[in-house]
């Protein structure tokens, strides 16, 4: 697996820091768990593009901003503090769809 | 001479259409026995998924709401859920009153930090200051964050490296114990920290 970080390409190992805008891209024997600072925790399976498009999270009020795209494979989310308090502040995008997430725990594929 | 060409190019992207946006989502019971809610917006109507293994299918065409199997769940999502990090355990340190010292259960607490963190692949702590009811949110904030860092030095004393630590002050958003404005609670007054 590696990542993609404003169009370069680096290899990705346990610990590795994820920046927002950054692309995780997994290849047939690749998965990937990420764990978020305000508690949301994600795992990519095999085969699959997730990008981290917007991430935003205020330790102290709770407020914050999560929008992630697949678009390609699969996705499994637990949503974390951010969703929590905002409702609308969790957005998982598919090529053809947009997840409004109002909390726990989700199952995402795409493509075939 | 670019008719000819017109029959087969318009075939070849019917068919690309085909292959793309097939979407397949699964809202999952919460390991709290809690269920959530994900609502689906596409082109093709909004489905809302709010019961345990309720399922949107999406097509080109149209979009499906179903339940989804346990064994479809995990011959399609196994591997990914096996990806799944640990999750969060949150420990919680109450300071001896009046001084910087922690109670003797706080400090049982501290070794199950360390023990938590080390059955962890990539361990991370946030450090959550919590206070009372009593005083301003400004002052509560301030103060709250004042004892996180006090904690987070506590940590790092005891070998664990700061890069791994962050803090926040919570203020007094999130009481333990319900308590009227402006009353002193020492159950409040209390520092989370929640390892990931």
């Amino acid at each position: 697996m590696y990542l993609e970080r404003s169009g370069k390409r680096s290899p990705a190992h346990v610990g590795t820091h994820l920046q927002a805008t950054d692309t995780v891209v997994t290849g047939a024997d690749g998965v990937a768990g990420i764990t978020f600072i305000d508690n949301s925790l994600l795992s990519v399976g095999p085969n699959s593009v997730l990008q981290i498009e917007r991430y935003a999270f205020n330790s102290t009020t709770h407020e914050g901003v999560f929008d992630t795209t697949l678009t390609r494979g699969t996705l499994s989310v637990v949503s974390g503090k951010i969703a929590k308090q905002s409702p609308d502040a969790m957005k998982v995008r598919t090529p053809s769809s947009i997840l409004g997430v109002r909390g726990t725990e989700f199952l995402v594929r795409t493509g075939e | 001479m670019h008719a000819r060409y017109l029959g087969p190019l318009a075939a070849l992207l019917v068919l690309c259409g085909c292959a793309t946006s097939r979407d397949l989502v699964v809202l999952l019971p919460g390991k709290d026995g809690k269920v959530g809610k994900v609502i689906v917006d596409n082109p093709k109507g909004e489905t809302v998924l709010d019961t345990a293994y309720a399922a949107a299918r999406t097509t080109d065409n149209n979009v499906r709401r179903d339940k989804a199997s346990q064994n479809e769940v995990q011959s399609i999502f196994g591997e990914t859920l096996e990806a799944m990090p640990p999750r969060p355990i949150s420990f919680t340190l109450y300071f001896e009153s009046g001084t910087d010292e922690f109670t003797e259960a706080s400090k049982r607490e501290l070794k199950g930090v360390l023990a938590e963190m080390a059955r962890r692949p990539a361990p991370e702590i946030t450090v959550i200051g919590h206070t009372d009811q009593a005083g301003t949110d400004q002052m509560n904030d301030a103060l709250s964050l004042q004892r996180a860092r006090r904690v987070k030095s506590i940590l790092v004393g005891m070998g664990i490296s700061p890069g791994r630590i962050l803090t926040a002050g919570r203020g007094r958003r999130e009481p333990l114990v319900r308590t009227a404005d402006g009353v002193s609670e020492p159950r409040n007054r209390r520092v989370e920290i929640s390892v990931r």
